[in-house]
């Protein structure tokens, strides 16, 4: 985009409105599908890239799928997604549930951000971006 | 690729990776060909239930055979990626004790054999991080990896030192006398095993010698 809007600013903002437009971070929660949905935009398979640098990548999109099914049978008050939530493995959610959940949040974070920021330097070049 | 047919499986380059896609329709026009392809985003949704399509020209497309062992690879550069920066994490570690010295990363799209040249007063150390997904490797395979470090070797002038570095246990196919006597080069080239943060001290003993600028003290070892 640094180097578009260097050339051509207005290009620039055609191109930028189009990769942010409709993020389904914009519209819904960050469900494992939307953020692989969302980062496939910039060319990044983001789920097959976490599993290959970590084991542990299987567990965090359960946790995070778990999660989202939690909040919105907690939000929506729905029996439907409690009932999801026992097929998944949870019996009920109780503070060491939420616990685990957050650990795996945070790892996988720390390991997006190592993820993401070695594809930029794989495709654009230059220093690490973060 | 030529005769393209709707329903023939193709590979798609998507940033530093290949999709598979199929062709679900095929468009002609004064400006050339441009092809409609359902492509296959592993962990992404399928938006309002549709699979993903796109249009893109038919030059851009690649035949289903081509890089035969992409299928089930996808995300496979972010192993290699992850080493090269640990690597470069543990050499930032080490230039720590050498302020004279500086890392310059090669940038991509541009093969200069290296993936860094520690640049010191003295001269350079070019670096090359190569991560093994399996931990025995033929011999030819490394003997292909020092013949590129030569080639490096013979085009940077003020090379004191090339640095492999490998997640394997390269001494199991070959020696560093072998390699030092096979090679005979001015420049010698030096292989590395780095796995973790416990073999910087390995590291730091392999490039710090290079390093050594008249008057500085070279540190004992790496924490």
């Amino acid at each position: 985009m640094h180097s578009i809007a260097q050339s051509n600013p207005a290009l620039a903002n055609v191109v930028q409105l189009d990769m942010t437009r409709h993020r389904n971070l914009d519209k819904g929660n960050a469900s494992p599908g939307a953020l692989g949905t969302d980062f496939a935009r910039l060319g990044i398979m983001i789920w097959p890239a976490l599993g290959r640098v970590s084991a542990r990548a299987g567990t965090w999109n359960k946790h995070l799928e778990a999660l989202n099914v939690a909040r919105n049978a907690v939000a929506h008050s729905d029996n439907g997604g409690f009932l999801r939530l026992q097929n998944l493995g949870y019996q009920s959610i109780n503070l060491g549930v939420v616990r685990k959940w957050r650990r795996s949040l945070d790892s996988l974070a720390t390991a997006m951000d190592d993820v993401v920021g070695d594809y930029l330097v794989l495709l654009l070049g230059g220093p690490r971006p973060w | 690729m030529d005769m393209l047919k709707v329903g023939e499986r193709v590979r798609i380059p998507w940033g530093v990776d290949v999709l598979d896609g199929v062709i679900v329709e095929i468009q002609t026009g004064p400006t050339g060909g441009r092809a409609v392809v359902q492509v296959n985003l592993p962990g992404a949704l399928e938006e309002d239930g549709e699979p993903a399509t796109v249009t893109l020209p038919v030059t851009a497309l690649q035949p289903a055979d081509w890089w035969p062992d992409a299928t089930g690879r996808t995300g496979g550069w972010a192993t290699s990626a992850s080493y090269e920066r640990h690597i470069s994490e543990a050499l930032e570690r080490i230039l720590r004790n050498h302020r004279n010295a500086n890392a310059h990363y090669a940038k991509p799209g541009r093969d200069l054999g290296y993936d860094i040249l520690v640049d010191a007063p003295e001269g350079q150390v070019a670096v090359t991080a190569k991560y093994f997904a399996r931990q025995r490797v033929g011999t030819g395979r490394i003997w292909q990896l020092i013949k590129t470090a030569q080639k490096v070797a013979e085009t940077l002038e003020r090379a004191n030192l090339i640095l492999l570095i490998t997640n394997i246990d390269v001494s199991r196919a070959l020696t560093q006398e072998q390699i030092s006597s096979a090679t005979e080069l001015d420049v010698p080239i030096r292989v590395v095993t780095w796995r973790s943060q416990s073999d910087d001290t390995s590291l730091a003993n392999a490039i710090e010698p290079w390093l050594r600028d008249d008057g500085e003290e070279v540190p004992i070892g790496v924490e």
